[in-house]
């Protein structure tokens, strides 16, 4: 290999190093993990939108215990989920220590949203009520569990 | 290929990356910036929620007959 080609090929290795270096530093799972939480919290409140006008309905169409119970695991969903934006904004990028980090905030309000995906429209009388309050949760579930499966996956 | 010319092949790759993780980092700021915000105002309705009905709940019961 000539000098002049031993250089050129100096200077495109460099560019190909910073270009994959740089790449990894962009994280676009972090990006990804912000969504997710923005998601969420516009599932939670959703739910809570069928939830409230659903008692509020009259007569009832959900009493007010059963509307509270629901009420009472969202509002910890988003207290859990406002933690996890407060991690998040913290950070530039994701790595095993944050991501581990965001993840034991999470856990909790995964197994809040599991037992109220299971349990919670057990006492919900009006079918089309109860149908409408399992499937807003379960979107909640499914939102959790695809950011939690993107927070374990950081290595 | 001259210094010049290999100048001109590297600096807009590296500006390109710069600029994508600009871009990304920003996109990740103004989406938690925002969503901080709407949590924040969900949070306070649904506490306001079960503050309004937790209130309407004695009144609701009926009352037991003193012995």
């Amino acid at each position: 290999m000539t000098p002049r080609r031993s250089r050129i090929f100096c200077a495109l290795c460099l560019v190909a190093c910073f270009t994959l270096f740089a790449s990894s530093c962009s994280d676009s799972t972090l990006n990804q993990v912000a969504k997710a939480e923005a998601d969420i919290n516009a599932a939670c409140a959703a739910t809570f939108t069928v939830v409230a006008q659903a008692n509020a309905a009259n007569p009832p169409l959900i009493s007010n215990s059963d509307a509270a119970a629901i009420i009472q695991v969202l509002l910890q969903i988003e207290q859990g989920n406002r933690q996890a934006e407060t991690a998040t904004g913290q950070i530039s990028s994701l790595n095993a220590t944050n991501s581990a980090s965001i993840l034991t905030v999470l856990a909790p309000i995964e197994t809040a949203v599991n037992n109220a995906v299971a349990n919670g429209t057990v006492n919900i009388k009006d079918p089309s009520t109860k149908t409408k309050v399992q499937t807003a949760l379960v979107t909640i579930q499914t939102l959790l569990n695809s950011t939690v499966a993107l927070l374990q996956a950081v290595k | 290929m001259g210094w010049l010319q290999l100048a001109n092949l590297i600096i807009p790759q590296v500006a390109n990356v710069i600029m994508l993780i600009k871009n990304e980092s920003g996109t990740t700021t103004a989406i938690i910036s925002s969503t901080e915000t709407a949590t924040d105002q969900q949070i306070a309705q649904m506490q306001q929620w079960l503050q309004a009905h937790q209130a309407q709940a004695p009144a609701a019961k009926p009352a037991t007959p003193s012995s």
